[in-house]
């Protein structure tokens, strides 16, 4: 009897196993896009060229109506923006992501995330 | 030492000792650095130890040399097919395509034990065989099945009809996440420490496995299955186990291979596997009746030596790389003839001389009846 | 019902339900557009073709050599007779019978030395005659590059230098034993009449063979050796005899089949090639220690039945082309098959 408990909790092991190291070691597409866009009716208007980096990433330059590719593993990141406004104010915009194993390729639309929309990252 | 320890010596290591001869013959004709063959044999080891290994407990159990593992092989190619298409990446994926081929391993090195019982004295061929039909089951899954009835969602790595996965799959995504992980570099030369140390654990385990009671086991019924069954052991399932556990380590082996490589021959990488692993573990010295560790270092060495060196060294021979191609291949296939050769025979004229000295007994058994 | 009971226990499930699956292949091919007559004819083509072929593992089973997986020496020795002949521009049937009278010398040779070596490692031939036929095939791959053949039709176009990979007989004897009395009925139905009987006359050699002294010596070899050897039959003579026969056999096997395929494939060409016939001969019944002749006949015919029909059929069923595939599955699993009964057989006579 306690033969097979143990070699049910082993194998019960092995599966918590794979979906952590499926959840940890997913790969996501992350594409950065600076373009204007229009998400639920809205239009958010691309004016600012800028800088990002994920996580510990180097500094990633994105000029307007460009768009760059990145890849990130696992489920949580950070998202760091840095511009420069009509006022000359160096603004840096830091967001907080999580990744559920559901989604694989998703973009960042700049325009979005500078004026606050909420839908500032969504799935292609 | 007399003669006749001199002479058992070359007999007993004749393989090892032509191919060191081959060697010294052919490297100085193919022309390439020591510094680069260091390197190719660094990698190369690194590449090949964990599948040859695998190939030492069948052995151990009196299966001979098992050409079963390419079943282990597929298996790990299934694992790392599903972690491409779900995007994991590095070391975790590497880990993930282990623990989810090892139960098709596992079911696969099951069906070839009880196959290889029933076919006791044959083990070689019939595992032979077994390897090509359950690669038609594998090209039927792989080929036809994935995309269709398996969900596979990357498109990269089906065909272009939809359905079945090409030729070729990029494991960019886990390319070299064991060899880098521990990098090491002495002169010019790379070493990828984490595998070694890998394959260092396989060893322990290899080296532990034999002491206990089912090693013990294994050995028994490599030497006498009869004798092993009146001492009580259950001879098939034994057999059955060590066939599972080449099986699995053939897996793993192979997916430290692809890892190497980083890039999966969707139909072909596991077709060599068998008589590769298997050809440098006989130039190593091992016989179908014994094998050791040592035997998988030197051979994997040796055989890749002429490897590298053959298609250079025919170059300049003859003029033509493509004889040296074919020379390799033919070497291959020649020491596996000749090792299992040498072995029968030596089986053969052990017999012989069981049978007089049998027959010797019996007849001053009879001269000694007639006087007394 | 005794009769069938008997019919059955005599021919095997195993067998009963290959051919059961032939008919079952015959039987649906119209219904998925396959024509039934050129079906038959493509089977009755492959039969000839391998006939031989598979002949030749009947001498070393009997004499307990086992399945011969080295015969692609005898297919070299046959290979070497046929680009021989092509280099001596001979055309037609005579240069299929230069083919096959430079073949045999060959194959006597290449059997004898091969016998030697097996009589050297009795209990162990099969695995052995698997790796030499492999490292022979390997080692005249560098030949073929380096003999000094010089026809047009051979060697390399601008090269000039070794044979080439795949050599027509088109313009020498192609079908050239196939049209002897050959006759079409219809559009569909082709009847290589010259290569059947042929291969018929090589049945009624071998059958008449084993009915001399010679023949029984070399049976009472393979399944009684303590027998054979009290009463004073030289056990290695008639296994180096039964090798011989079998490669002589696998030479001339090969050209018949070239003369049909159009085609002489050299370089790795062999390589595979033994193991058709070794399915062959097992699917017709034999084991790895009897063989006769009826079983040569049967096997064949199931095996390439099988082989040509179940792709075109399957095929067309599913809209895939799955041929190479199912034909791995097929002709691996029956040998697997055969190879995995026999020790059951076995086991059950040494209990009883």
């Amino acid at each position: 009897m306690r033969r097979w408990l143990i070699r049910l909790g082993i194998v019960v092991g092995f599966i918590v196993i794979c979906f952590l190291l499926y959840s940890f070691g997913k790969q996501y597409e992350i594409f950065v896009d600076n373009k204007t866009v229009t998400i639920s009716e809205t239009t958010y208007e691309a004016k600012y060229a800028a800088v990002y980096n994920i996580d510990d990433s180097e500094e990633t330059e994105i000029k307007l109506k460009k768009r760059k590719k990145s890849y990130v593993v696992g489920p949580n990141h950070v998202f760091v923006l840095k511009y420069v406004d009509e006022n000359g104010k160096d603004v840096e915009i830091k967001k907080e992501f999580n990744l559920s194993t559901d989604r694989e390729s998703l973009i960042v639309n700049i325009p979005v995330l500078i004026e606050g929309g909420s839908e500032w990252l969504i799935d292609k | 030492m007399n003669n006749k320890n001199i002479k058992k010596f070359f007999i007993n290591n004749a393989v090892p000792i032509m191919f060191i001869v081959l060697s010294i013959l052919a490297i100085p004709l193919a022309g390439l650095s020591g510094e680069y063959l260091i390197q190719e044999m660094m990698t190369r080891l690194a590449r090949y130890l964990f599948l040859v290994l695998s190939l030492l407990i069948p052995i151990i159990a009196g299966m001979g040399l098992n050409f079963g593992i390419v079943l282990g092989a597929m298996a790990g190619q299934i694992g790392l097919i599903f972690v491409t298409d779900w995007s994991v990446v590095g070391l975790s994926g590497m880990t993930l395509a282990i623990i989810i081929s090892m139960p098709i391993a596992i079911i696969l090195g099951w069906i070839a034990g009880v196959a290889l019982n029933h076919a006791k004295g044959r083990e070689m061929v019939t595992s032979y065989i077994l390897g090509f039909f359950i690669n038609g089951v594998y090209q039927l899954v792989v080929l036809y099945g994935m995309g269709r009835i398996i969900p596979i969602s990357s498109n990269t790595m089906l065909l272009p009809r939809g359905y079945g996965i090409r030729n070729a799959v990029d494991l960019e995504n886990i390319r070299g996440c064991l060899d880098k992980l521990i990098p090491l570099k002495i002169g010019n030369v790379n070493i990828p420490l984490a595998t070694f140390l890998l394959v260092g654990v396989l060893c322990v385990f290899i080296i532990w496995f034999r002491k206990t009671k089912l090693g013990q086991d294994m050995r028994a019924v490599g030497q006498d299955m009869e004798v092993a069954a009146n001492a009580g052991i259950p001879v098939e399932r034994t057999r059955v186990l060590s066939i599972v556990i080449s099986t699995v380590l053939a897996c793993i082996g192979q997916i430290i291979f692809l890892q190497n490589i980083g890039t999966m021959n969707t139909y072909n990488s596991h077709e060599q596997i068998g008589m590769f692993s298997i050809a440098a573990l006989l130039v190593g010295g091992a016989s179908v009746a014994k094998a050791s560790i040592p035997n998988a270092f030197i051979g994997i060495i040796l055989f890749h030596i002429m490897f590298v060196v053959s298609p250079r060294a025919g170059k300049t021979l003859v003029g033509d790389a493509q004889i040296g191609e074919y020379f390799r291949v033919f070497i291959s296939y020649g020491i596996i003839a000749l090792a299992l050769v040498l072995h029968a025979w030596r089986i053969y004229k052990e017999k012989e001389r069981a049978r007089m000295m049998f027959r010797e007994a019996n007849s001053s058994v009879s001269s000694e009846s007639e006087k007394g | 019902m005794e009769k069938i009971k008997i019919f059955i226990e005599k021919a095997g499930w195993p067998r009963i339900i290959i051919g059961l699956f032939l008919l079952a292949l015959f039987i649906t091919a119209p219904f998925v557009n396959v024509n039934v007559f050129t079906s038959i004819s493509d089977v009755l083509v492959r039969f000839g073709m391998w006939g031989i072929l598979v002949l030749a593992m009947v001498p070393m089973v009997q004499t307990g050599c086992g399945l011969n997986f080295g015969i692609p020496l005898g297919i070299i020795a046959g290979l070497l007779g046929a680009v021989t002949s092509i280099e001596m521009n001979v055309t037609g049937l005579s240069g299929l019978f230069v083919a096959m009278g430079i073949a045999i010398p060959i194959a006597v040779i290449l059997g004898w030395g091969y016998g030697l070596l097996l009589n050297r490692v009795k209990g162990g031939e099969m695995t052995i005659a698997l790796y030499v036929g492999f490292s022979s095939v390997a080692f005249m791959s560098m030949m073929w590059l380096l003999l000094p053949y010089k026809s047009q039709d051979m060697i390399w176009a601008y090269g000039g230098q070794g044979l080439r990979t795949t050599i027509s007989v088109e313009n020498y004897w192609f079908h050239s034993l196939n049209d002897i009395g050959a006759f079409n009925i219809g559009d569909h139905f082709y009847f290589p009449t010259g290569m059947i009987i042929f291969f018929a006359i090589m049945c009624l050699l071998i059958w008449a063979l084993f009915r001399t002294k010679t023949g029984t010596a070399m049976t009472a070899v393979g399944s009684n050796p303590e027998y054979a050897r009290a009463s004073g039959v030289n056990i290695n003579k008639m296994r180096t005899i039964s090798v011989i026969i079998s490669t002589v056999l696998g030479a001339v096997g090969i050209i018949v089949y070239e003369q049909s395929f159009g085609f002489i494939q050299l370089y790795l060409g062999p390589f595979w090639m033994g193991f058709p016939a070794v399915a062959g001969i097992l699917l017709g019944g034999a084991s790895v220690h009897k063989a006769t002749i009826l079983n040569v006949i049967i096997g064949t015919f199931l095996f390439q039945g099988i082989l040509t029909m179940t792709p075109s059929v399957i095929n067309n069923i599913i809209q895939t082309d799955m041929s190479e595939t199912i034909r791995i599955i097929v002709s691996n699993g029956l040998i697997l098959y055969a190879l995995t009964r026999t020790i059951k057989a076995k086991s059950a006579k040494v209990k009883a």
